[in-house]
């Protein structure tokens, strides 16, 4: 299973990484970097990933986005829905043709942001997105693999006509390869804790991969661990929260208040969570041994030293979670059975050293366990569906 | 609540105290401090009518940079969270409950300890260093 970093907002920490060999490739973000540079970055980082061509929004003009040939407002101004009708192979060509240069692995087919999608959505996603990239690739003569942007809304998980409404319409499309999936998260929490969301989404990926397609997972936080024994192609390692976790907030053009920074966490592999860094300082006075509760890399030692200045624009903490999380999941077993027990018995020592600390530290409900026990009745029923 | 107990916290032990203060961990409804000396205390106040496990999550936050952290439940909560006093004890959180007659009764206290970060501690000795505002009867919140 691979790992592709999600980039976005100082990509350049993905990059860094990436270079020094955490990750197998990185997922672009249109609004994050102007098209000019990546054109110019090195092939070397970028042959193995794939670009979110980030038309959720189709003419919404966030950050770098106008920069890039296939954005709407540079084929017409004030591009609306309706001018599709008539510039949707001029679109899928200009799309194509910006992911032909960067020499990506994938072509990237994009997908529309809906709060609520209307009934001719998968109809129209088809028309103006899925046939005309198809059609254009295969007059190209096109080798490459294409994989289809799809944003799971809670509905189609929990629907049973909608998902197969949305299973049907992803796997009816011959020429498409595979899948950028990802699951749109309303949680308020930190941690996914709802049994139903994730089982359904388990499910939703083992129906597409026993389907025969690829399926790459996007936005994903710890819970990308949860989703490998669904077997996808590969999960996404991402530093700020809006990263590892999908809201349309991220491509809306907003007049912005004053923005509030993420607190500093640091993330545990032996507790599958992110711990926030006023917790560590808690830890170190009242748990003996504390920090062995904490992945070893070459960002720990400064992080630990006592001046060491815990803020979200500081590295340390995001490429540590880069090296210890892309670890865990390539040290996760490749049989689907092994992996499950694996991840169960992990999740069984994660709750007990939770209880341990808790001894002595009061934790809140972003740094604590209380997504285990869901994660692990998750696994159990999981694995109940793989044996039917 | 919030209103009255900071008239009863002015009248019984002084303003000395900074009324939900950003750039902590968590905001507490009240830090008081007390300059005895060279050193300054630190006790902060949660307040809350109901729900004391949220509410003992949220003090405990407030021992990374105070001596001492209360919960100040509202007197019909107080009997539910006395029930579980040995969770107060285990984590070292004051308890305390409040009515609508202004009655302030101190239903566990707890050790003085040092705060987790000396960081966020030194951030509030900085924000009250210069003051030169009095308190008094610290001791019965200290001990």
């Amino acid at each position: 299973m691979k790992v592709y970093h999600q980039t976005g907002f100082r990509h350049n920490w993905n990059i860094d990484s990436f270079q020094q060999h955490v990750g197998d490739g990185l997922i672009y973000s249109p609004i994050n970097i102007d098209a000019d540079k990546l054109l110019h970055l090195d092939v070397s980082v970028k042959q193995t990933g794939f670009l979110d061509p980030q038309l959720y929004l189709l003419n919404e003009a966030k950050g770098n986005l106008p920069t890039y040939p296939y954005f709407p407002g540079n084929i017409k101004p004030d591009y609306a829905t309706p001018d599709l009708d008539t510039s949707h192979l001029q679109l899928a060509q200009l799309c194509v043709d910006f992911q032909l240069q960067n020499s990506f692995e994938y072509i990237v087919i994009p997908t529309r942001y809906y709060a609520d999608n209307p009934t001719s959505y998968f109809l129209q996603s088809s028309d103006y997105f899925v046939l005309p990239f198809c059609d254009y690739l295969k007059e190209k003569g096109i080798q490459k693999k294409i994989l289809l942007s799809v944003i799971v809304k809670g509905i189609m998980l929990t629907d049973d006509e909608r998902r197969n409404e949305a299973l049907n319409w992803i796997t009816g499309h011959m020429c498409i390869d595979g899948v950028y999936l990802i699951f749109e998260d309303n949680f308020t929490s930190k941690q996914i804790k709802d049994f139903d969301f994730l089982l359904n989404a388990l499910m939703f990926i083992k129906v597409l991969k026993d389907n025969g397609m690829e399926v790459h997972l996007g936005y994903n936080n710890t819970e990308a661990i949860l989703y490998s024994i669904a077997m996808p192609d590969s999960v996404s390692i991402g530093s700020y929260e809006n990263l590892r976790s999908f809201g349309i907030k991220r491509f809306q053009d907003l007049e912005n208040g004053p923005m509030r920074g993420p607190r500093a966490r640091l993330y545990s592999s032996q507790l599958f969570q992110w711990m926030d860094y006023q917790y560590i300082d808690a830890m170190s006075k009242l748990v003996e041994h504390y920090e062995n509760y904490f992945d070893e890399s070459e960002y720990r030692p400064l992080m630990f030293t006592p001046d060491y200045n815990w803020q979200f624009q500081k590295p340390e903490p995001y490429k540590h979670y880069f090296y210890v999380f892309n670890r865990q999941i390539k040290s996760l077993p490749v049989s689907q059975g092994d992996r499950m027990e694996t991840i169960k018995a992990q999740i069984k020592k994660a709750l007990s050293l939770f209880r341990t600390i808790e001894e002595s530290v009061l934790l809140d409900e972003d740094s604590d366990g209380s997504h285990l026990p869901t994660w692990f009745n998750v696994i159990n029923a999981f694995q109940k569906e793989v044996s039917k | 609540m919030s209103l009255r107990f900071e008239k009863y916290l002015k009248s019984n032990f002084g303003n000395t105290y900074l009324k939900e203060h950003p750039g902590l961990f968590g905001v507490p409804d009240f830090v008081f401090y007390a300059k005895q000396q060279k050193e300054i205390s630190f006790i902060s106040f949660e307040l809350k009518l109901k729900d004391w496990k949220r509410a003992a999550k949220q003090a405990f936050r407030y021992k990374s940079f105070s001596n001492i952290a209360y919960v100040v439940i509202g007197i019909s909560s107080a009997n539910a969270a006395m029930n579980n006093i040995d969770h107060f004890r285990k984590y070292n959180i004051g308890l305390a409950s409040f009515d609508s007659n202004s009655y302030f009764e101190i239903l566990f206290k707890p050790e003085i300890s040092e705060p987790y970060s000396e960081n966020l501690k030194q951030k509030l000795v900085n924000t009250v260093a210069r003051s030169r505002k009095k308190c008094r009867n610290i001791r019965i919140l200290l001990g």
